[in-house]
């Protein structure tokens, strides 16, 4: 009898863990059907985007290219009549023209801006690396900036490991990250300094502009190195950029094999750090 | 086709979405509910023949009214579908113990939804 009990017990209890069993088994079947179905809707809207982003692309890529001729042939008659060449021209229209040929040139800006990102996206920009000496890059990056660095009360400070550092690089387009970073923190510091840095590390070069700026806050940090876009409020800053820069930057020191970085104190400033190889 | 159904959604944007793909699917007797508790009222009220329940609402969850349902009419009937915008293992289960006859995902063309309606209609 207590047997026959025993034997009525386990078939119950095994009766529970089989139907225990047939709904984990039912739950774990319909979750693999819900991932099945959500990895098939992303892998969709993947495609839509990259589709997408093509278009984009190739748009800015036109645009650009469109808007590069008439932008150079109006800054060209601007400057003949700023110079002078065309006869005398009075103070008043002299002001003006300036202030069209300021904005001419944010618009030159821009648009080489939009050409580089599309060049560099579509795989088409090439560098020619060779040996070259960062610290002397640096400096001559450097004194482009010096007077208005001065005129605006800020100090540009150097800083370099050796009075030599030679790293394998494409020189165009590492001035072009160095003006991108030195432009990028005039932006955005009131007061204080900026200082370039170049170290000779084992085995690389590491590079830094820091400034004591304003700061990006924890919140804007993880996009900095976003396409068009534009951190902080925009209060203090002294001048719209394209929020291309820094994408730029990161995509020349990719393209180099390095890496880009930012580290900053909200009220205290900025650093860029990137890394070059020193050999092929 | 006849069949009286009802949504309990709280997103007004997947409401829309399956209120459309129902409808051009033949359903079209669909009654909405946002909550847990309009819900299990609707359900009593509207006496629909399919439930379809989102499990994040905003006064509980799908789950509560699929309960409700079930142990207010001890039968099959209505047919419950479950819905959920999220992946958890823990949750199609906990659907099958609510009494639900079917779970599946919450997705922006409705398929598994109609697949679902399609198994158990």
């Amino acid at each position: 009898m207590a047997e026959e009990n025993t034997i009525k017990n386990l078939e119950s209890e095994l009766q529970k863990t089989k139907e225990e069993l047939e709904i984990q088994t039912w739950g774990l079947a319909k979750t693999n059907e819900t991932i099945k179905f959500f990895y098939r809707e992303l892998d969709q809207k993947n495609k839509e985007l990259q589709k997408l982003d093509k278009l984009k692309t190739d748009f800015i890529n036109i645009a650009s290219h469109e808007l590069r001729t008439p932008i150079t042939i109006i800054r060209e008659g601007i400057s003949q009549i700023l110079e002078g060449i065309h006869g005398q021209i009075t103070p008043e229209q002299t002001k003006l023209l300036n202030i069209c040929f300021g904005t001419l040139e944010r618009l030159k800006h821009l648009v080489d801006d939009l050409l580089d990102i599309s060049k560099i996206e579509a795989g088409k920009l090439k560098l020619n690396p060779e040996s070259i000496d960062l610290v002397n890059l640096a400096r001559e990056v450097g004194a482009l900036f010096h007077s208005k660095v001065k005129g605006m009360g800020l100090e540009l400070k150097e800083n370099f490991s050796s009075p030599t550092v030679m790293a394998y690089v494409d020189k165009d387009s590492i001035i072009r990250v160095f003006t991108n970073l030195i432009g990028n923190a005039l932006k955005f510091t009131e007061k204080g300094h900026i200082e370039i840095s170049v170290r000779d590390q084992p085995d690389q070069v590491e590079c830094c502009v820091a400034d004591t700026g304003r700061g990006i806050s924890e919140e804007d940090s993880s996009r900095v190195f976003g396409k068009f876009e534009q951190f902080g409020d925009h209060q203090g800053a002294k001048e719209k950029g394209t929020g291309l820069g820094l994408n730029i930057c990161k995509k020349i020191v990719e393209l180099h094999h390095g890496e880009i970085w930012m580290e900053s104190v909200l009220g205290k400033g900025t650093k860029f750090i990137f890394t070059l190889p020193k050999h092929v | 086709m006849g069949k009286k159904i009802l949504i309990v959604d709280d997103n007004e944007t997947d409401m829309l979405i399956i209120k459309r793909y129902l409808s051009r699917a033949g359903y079209n007797e669909i009654v909405s509910a946002e909550n847990v508790a309009d819900g299990i009222k609707k359900a009593e009220l509207e006496q629909p023949n399919l439930i379809i329940l989102d499990t994040m609402l905003p006064d509980g969850n799908g789950f509560e009214i699929c309960q409700a349902v079930r142990e207010k009419y001890n039968q099959s009937k209505p047919k419950i579908i479950i819905i959920t915008g999220s992946v958890d293992a823990v949750d199609a289960v906990r659907a099958r113990r609510a009494g639900a006859d079917d779970y599946c995902a919450k997705t922006f063309d409705c398929a598994p939804l109609l697949e679902a309606l399609n198994k158990i209609a």
